[in-house]
């Protein structure tokens, strides 16, 4: 039946605020931009060592975006969470809430635009 | 910086109805199941993505607001080896296609359906021979 996962779509409020933070600020690499048959704008994003994507919506016939708090959120790996975590508060996106974790296993929160939480995991070989 | 994709995860009112979804109608694989001293419960499904394995986690928090799932909100997207077979199946479990399927024209058909609390699932097979249908 189901063979692998594709992608995961948020809808956002601010198409270029959102892939500033997802290009700039995560430093995925925008793979795919399109408008679909319904007129929503699609833009895709993709981490370096994964092969599914996040798929970024902007469709504003479907009204404002309001992220219901602790509703969602997706994770990545980061080699150093120290390191990411300071880039990404210098970028004005501090972090939520963490670190937690120690010695091999460490994560953290961020809000992205619109309030999408984003979990970064740093695992130590 | 930014490495690789780990997980996505929703939170859902209902953890046997929603374990029961992504068991048995996805066919997803359960992985661990943890209970946080607090009273969340996280609860891992395993999706293949080529070599490796992403998860979808599903929380429940018997505290918290019910989930309400705005209109056009977010979806998970999988892929099935047959649209239409894996469509007959989930009906067949209660869980009807609401929109769906359409041709992108480029080798793929989709369709959408609703996981428990209204979280959208789109299901996409991808082909290469010629449809006649």
């Amino acid at each position: 039946m189901i063979t692998r996962l594709l992608h995961t779509r948020y809808r956002v409020t601010d198409l270029e605020k959102t892939s500033a933070f997802y290009r700039d600020v995560l430093g995925l690499k925008e793979v795919n931009r399109h408008k679909s048959p319904r007129g929503s704008t699609l833009v895709f994003f993709k981490a370096p060592d994964s092969d599914e994507t996040i798929e970024i919506c902007h469709y504003p016939a479907s009204g404002p975006v309001v992220v219901q708090p602790d509703l969602t959120h997706i994770a990545f790996a980061v080699k150093d969470l120290d390191a990411f975590a300071k880039a990404a508060a210098a970028k004005g996106y501090p972090l939520s809430d963490g670190p937690h974790g120690s010695g091999n296993h460490r994560f953290a929160f961020i809000d992205g635009p619109d309030g999408y939480e984003i979990e970064l995991i740093e695992d130590k070989e | 910086m930014i490495t690789r994709f780990l997980h996505a995860r929703i939170r859902v009112n209902d953890l046997e109805k929603s374990m029961a979804f992504y068991r048995d109608v996805l066919g997803l694989k359960q992985g661990n199941l943890w209970k946080s001293p607090e009273g969340m419960t996280l609860v891992f499904f395993l999706v293949p993505v080529g070599d490796e394995t992403v998860e979808i986690e599903i929380c429940h928090e018997p505290d918290a607001p019910p989930v309400v799932v705005p209109p056009n909100f977010a979806h998970l997207a999988f892929q099935v080896e047959n649209l239409e077979a894996f469509t007959k199946f989930s009906t067949s479990k209660g869980y009807p296609i609401f929109d769906g399927p359409y041709d992108t024209g480029w080798g793929q058909i989709f369709s959408y359906l609703k996981a428990p609390d209204g979280h959208v699932i789109e299901v996409i097979e991808k082909y290469t021979h010629t449809r006649t249908a």
